[in-house]
């Protein structure tokens, strides 16, 4: 009987388990593919108007109870999309992006992630672009240009690219806000030809703001007149709202309640 | 083996397992339920590591990816006068673990996976 018993338990559990090859690999269970893009054409449906509404989260790595709490008050906002700044995975395992991916698509607005520097190691880099596509990718929405870009320049050599950011900014018609991992002023990460493609593209008229994670707590400042924001880790249910309406940003922490109004360079 | 990105990649296993019951069914033998763990080592040392490479500033800098551990458990069939033994595991990583602690979604598809090996008994 007992027997029977345990063998009945192994059926049950054993229905539950798809066959994944090793953690090592590109393989996904979950379907989800180019996700970025997708949800571009989704923001593309939407009405525009003089404000446009962001979330902001990031460094959610495993903690996936914080990240379904930040995912359930987003979907009670009125945002317009939401933008993942990286680091949704500890070690850029293949079942890391399909328990991420779990929580992420039950965000119910347009959604777009960047490439953080725990998810481009081992085979984080092909399964970024499988999942969501290029690492670097640009959408313009309400006469803004919002650039999605991979700053994991130690992890992802192959694709990192200063000179792609500097000409994406340099040929937009629109103002400009960048959305990256690490941040562009990183002193560790940067040097030379790099940095210096990141210093011209802060000082650029047309950037109004760059915004990243890595850092796991909040920062605002100014660089050139080009206001820096740094959003907090997903821990203790923190993200951020931003809101912008005629050159005003209005910067909210959603866990602690503080805001923040600043005035984006003309 | 593994793929990743199309190319072929070896990883190395071992394991250790423990069978309470057997029933002996002619010349065969049923385990129905074996119960172990296992260490699945990477042989890519160029996307995997044990310690942060030199383009990071510590070497601590990323925990180890290039070593996973694990529980498995299954059943087992061995044949031919007990060299050869066919098994269905179902295996769960320590990442798999963590997020299992952490996770309120226990979708399960995510933390295990299963598997059906074919073993020589070395005796």
């Amino acid at each position: 009987m007992k027997i029977l018993g345990l063998l009945l338990t192994f059926l049950i559990t054993s229905s539950c388990a798809p066959f994944r090859d090793s953690p090592f690999s590109d393989q996904l269970i979950r379907k989800d593919r180019e996700l970025n893009s997708a949800n571009h054409h989704k923001l593309n449906a939407l009405n525009t108007g003089t404000k446009i509404k962001i979330a902001i989260f990031a460094d959610s790595h495993q903690n996936y109870k914080d990240l379904d709490r930040v995912v359930f008050r987003i979907n009670q906002s009125d945002v317009d999309f939401v933008v993942g700044l990286g680091d949704f995975t500890n070690s850029g395992y293949n079942l890391e992006y399909d328990q991420f991916l779990d929580s992420y698509v039950r965000i119910n607005k347009p959604t777009f992630t960047v490439l953080g520097n725990h998810d481009a190691i081992g085979a984080g880099p092909s399964l970024f672009r499988k999942v969501f596509g290029p690492v670097n990718y640009y959408f313009e929405w309400n006469s803004y240009r919002f650039i999605l870009f991979h700053s994991a320049n130690w992890e992802n050599p192959e694709e990192f690219n200063s000179s792609w950011l500097k000409q994406t900014v340099d040929e937009s018609n629109f103002p400009i806000i960048i959305f990256t991992h690490a941040s562009l002023r990183d002193p560790e990460r940067y040097f030379e030809k790099d940095a210096i493609n990141f210093d011209e593209v802060i000082k650029n008229a047309k950037v109004k703001m760059v915004i990243n994670g890595h850092n796991h707590v909040y920062w605002l400042g100014n660089d050139n007149n080009t206001t820096l924001l740094q959003s907090p880790r997903v821990e203790q249910t923190q993200w951020l709202q931003l809101e912008i309406e005629n050159n005003q940003a209005l910067i909210k922490q959603m866990a602690t309640g503080e805001a923040t109004s600043i005035s984006l360079k003309n | 083996m593994y793929s990743n990105e199309g190319r072929h990649y070896t990883q190395v296993n071992f394991g250790y397992r423990y069978s309470r019951w057997q029933y002996n069914i002619d010349d065969k033998t049923l385990h129905p339920l074996q119960m172990g763990i296992f260490t699945t080592r990477t042989l890519d040392y160029k996307a995997y590591f044990l310690e942060s490479p030199s383009q990071y500033p510590e070497k601590n800098y990323y925990d180890e990816t290039r070593l996973r551990w694990g529980f498995e458990f299954g059943s087992a069939l061995t044949f031919w006068s007990t060299r050869f033994e066919l098994a269905y595991l179902v295996r769960i990583i320590d990442s798999g673990l963590v997020a299992v602690l952490n996770n309120s979604n226990k979708d399960l598809q995510y933390y295990i996976s299963s598997g059906v090996s074919l073993r020589y008994r070395f005796e």
